[in-house]
């Protein structure tokens, strides 16, 4: 038998704008009207409505699952992600094209999981298993592992709608886990879930990618797609751009897919202080190798790049630069200088470029503001409260896997036990 | 702790295509036989849900359409002295209120069938039909519990049974038809025309004046029955008192026939939209 999982060939799917805003009222006056000319008064037909503006959010995607493959799909909101698990799991119909799935399916689609709210988590296992055709008495028969897996305790006989997400997520994933469909699809559930219910999951992907069952997983933080995935696809606009080994996807993605506008453009600001003699114009982002960096991610080294020009003939002394950095509620986080670094420039006398260079970015995800001040012998020359903005994503600072979100700045840190002398 | 079982390689993998709609649609008649124990379920558990979690059980399932019933013989039968030739005003009243709930029912609660459960259509894939269906089957439970109180009634009243009863079962078909029709036709067309939610309660509440519930249908002017019957509760209540108490005449079968016809037409409609518009619901939920 081939080792073929899922086969999927020129999947398209359109949707109606405005699809959503049928009243009754305008349908009885559409049939109204159809009645007056003479018509049936039966709601239009695809055909007749084709010219309705609409949308392709997928087109063309054509790829192959084998077993054991654990497939990565990334791609900027909208791209279509959560639309083709949605056709994959049959939950949407496509518009064209064509899929061949073999084998059972478990869908985790976000949070919300499918399940029914009224029933208790118990029921909702026999439930989610009876949509998987499986038999009551296998159920039964798994059930004590899927309870031991959820580690949802006594909640199991709790109506799940006085679940937390996290509980959802944990009770979804381990019937999907232990009812063992041949394929899971996970849009984004490992965002949800506390550390320890995140590395149980995690091992568990480790352990599908060698077995005969094949995994799709959505999700925004490349790096357990680098770590789990043994392939990726990237959709932009509802097309694959890219599909290939994740590394060389994510790579792809984090460098070809940002537009160049996040960028900010200092040049026609007018809103500055200073005597102008030098005038920064631009605010980017590069890493350690020069190219342009369009999504920082915590953990990563990069460098903050301040473009300017001159404005005098004769040469700036001791140009001091300094990079306030706030967070998104305008909270001063900290202070990159070249005064603390004992770095002044000595002497400036042309244009170019000031690099910062900021080794495993601290922060975590999130947006930031920039203020920048430049200083030639304690003169102020340029002084941009507002500089630029930039955001920091969800990246594995600590090398571990494991993400650190609450806190606003991340510490390169170790442990150890001294022990107590006898 | 987090092992992962094997797949089972019990028969062979299960291959599904997934394919655009097809102009046509498709009745997925095969697929709701093999999730028929999902629809079992999901019936008894919502019957449990109302007789057993809650504090006085089957007492309302008992007292609703109980207390309907005394309530509407205390304004019609007491108050506006209605009646009915030959039997008990609330026997009379009851016979027509049982299979008019379970009617009244199925449209209401088969509209939100689909929509209020925009958190499994959206998530996982379940057989749309399912939804309309269980809620109905979860509806004739009740049914069931009030008509054995109308049978225990009618005992009370020292009505004989007749051979009118031998007709039940044709009966229970033709009403669970209706029911079923109405259900499974609006819990599409809500998830189309939202405003169907408020809708249908207002309209069924209409219809129970239209249905001989709190008159006889002899009430109704002769040159009017044949198009009395359109409203096809019209005679399943006619023959529902027909049959149980045995007393009433039966309708004028012209009557009965245009019901039928009603009803054949009203549940092939309402299947036909179902079939076509099935499928991009979960576009729209």
């Amino acid at each position: 038998m081939s080792d073929l999982s899922i086969k999927v060939e020129g999947i398209g799917k359109y949707y109606e704008l405005g699809a959503n805003t049928a009243s009754l009222a305008r349908g009885l006056v559409g049939g109204l009207r159809r009645l007056r000319r003479g018509q049936l008064p039966l709601p239009r037909r695809a055909a007749q409505r084709a010219e309705k503006p609409g949308m392709w959010v997928l087109r063309d995607v054509s790829f192959e699952v084998r077993k054991g493959d654990v497939l990565g799909i990334i791609g900027r909101n909208g791209a279509g992600k959560t639309t083709l698990l949605k056709i994959l799991s049959r939950v949407a119909v496509p518009t064209e094209g064509r899929a061949e799935i073999h084998g059972r399916v478990s869908s985790l689609l976000g949070v919300g999981t499918g399940f029914h709210n009224a029933f208790t988590g118990r029921e909702n296992v026999f439930l989610s298993g009876m949509l998987l055709g499986l038999e009551r008495a296998e159920i039964e028969r798994r059930f004590d592992d899927i309870e031991a897996f959820a580690e949802i305790g006594s909640f199991i006989d709790t109506p799940v709608k006085y679940y937390s997400s996290g509980m959802r997520a944990r009770l979804a994933f381990s019937v999907a886990v232990q009812l063992a469909s041949e394929i899971m699809m996970l849009d984004e559930v490992l965002a949800v879930g506390d550390a320890g219910f995140r590395k149980k999951c995690l091992e568990v992907m480790r352990n599908l990618r060698s077995s005969d069952r094949s995994v799709l997983l959505v999700s925004h933080s490349l790096g357990y797609i680098q770590e789990y995935c043994n392939r990726c696809i990237l959709l932009e606009k509802g097309r694959i751009v890219m599909d290939g080994p994740p590394d060389e996807v994510c790579d792809y993605y984090l460098h070809h897919m940002f537009p160049v506008t996040e960028r900010s453009s200092l040049k026609d600001l007018v809103e500055r202080e200073g005597d102008g003699r030098i005038r920064a114009t631009e605010l980017y982002l590069e890493d350690f190798q020069g190219r342009r960096l369009h999504q920082p991610v915590s953990g990563e080294d990069c460098v903050l790049c301040i473009a300017f020009e001159t404005h005098t003939e004769a040469p700036l002394r001791d140009v001091d630069i300094g990079l306030a950095i706030c967070d998104q509620h305008g909270h001063w986080i900290t202070r990159l200088s070249t005064y603390v670094n004992d770095a002044v420039f000595e002497q400036i006398d042309g244009g170019g470029v000031f690099k910062c260079r900021v080794s495993r970015m601290p922060l975590t995800a999130g947006d930031y503001g920039v203020g920048l001040r430049i200083t030639s012998q304690g003169d102020v020359l340029d002084y941009i409260i507002n500089a630029g903005r930039f955001t920091i994503y969800e990246g594995d600072f600590f090398g571990t896997g494991r993400l650190e979100t609450h806190s606003p700045v991340l510490l390169m840190h170790d442990w150890l036990w001294e022990r107590a002398e006898a | 702790m987090s092992s992962v079982p094997e797949s089972d390689n019990q028969g062979p993998v299960p291959i599904t295509v997934i394919e655009p709609a097809s102009p046509g649609g498709r009745l997925p008649v095969a697929e709701i036989w093999a999730n028929r124990r999902f629809l079992v379920l999901m019936v008894r558990r919502a019957v449990q849900a109302r007789y057993k979690d809650t504090f006085l059980g089957i007492f309302w399932a008992v007292a609703q359409p109980l207390s309907y019933m005394l309530v509407l013989n205390l304004f019609f039968g007491v108050v506006a002295r209605f009646s009915a030739p030959g039997i008990p005003y609330p026997l009379f009243l009851f016979c027509g209120l049982v299979p008019y709930q379970f009617f009244s029912r199925c449209a209401v609660e088969g509209a939100a069938s689909i929509r209020g459960n925009s958190e499994l259509v959206n998530k996982v894939y379940v057989p749309r039909l399912l939804l309309p269906l269980s809620t109905v089957g979860n509806i004739m439970v009740d049914f069931m519990v009030a008509f054995c109180l109308l049978v225990a009634m009618a005992l009370i009243y020292q009505v004989p049974p007749t051979m009118n009863l031998l007709a039940l079962p044709l009966l229970f078909l033709l009403l669970f038809a209706a029911g079923t029709s109405m259900a499974i036709g609006l819990s599409v067309a809500t998830v189309y025309y939202h405003d169907l939610r408020v809708a249908v309660p207002v309209v069924m509440q209409m219809w129970f004046f239209a249905t001989p519930i709190i008159y006889p249908a002899s009430r109704v002017p002769e040159a009017w029955q044949v198009w009395y019957g359109l409203n096809p509760m019209v005679s399943v209540v006619e023959l529902f008192r027909w049959s149980v108490l045995g007393t009433a005449e039966l309708p004028d079968p012209r009557v009965i026939g245009v019901s039928v016809a009603t009803i054949l037409v009203v549940m092939l409609v309402a299947l036909h939209f179902f079939r076509k518009l099935e499928s991009n619901v979960a576009d729209r939920v």
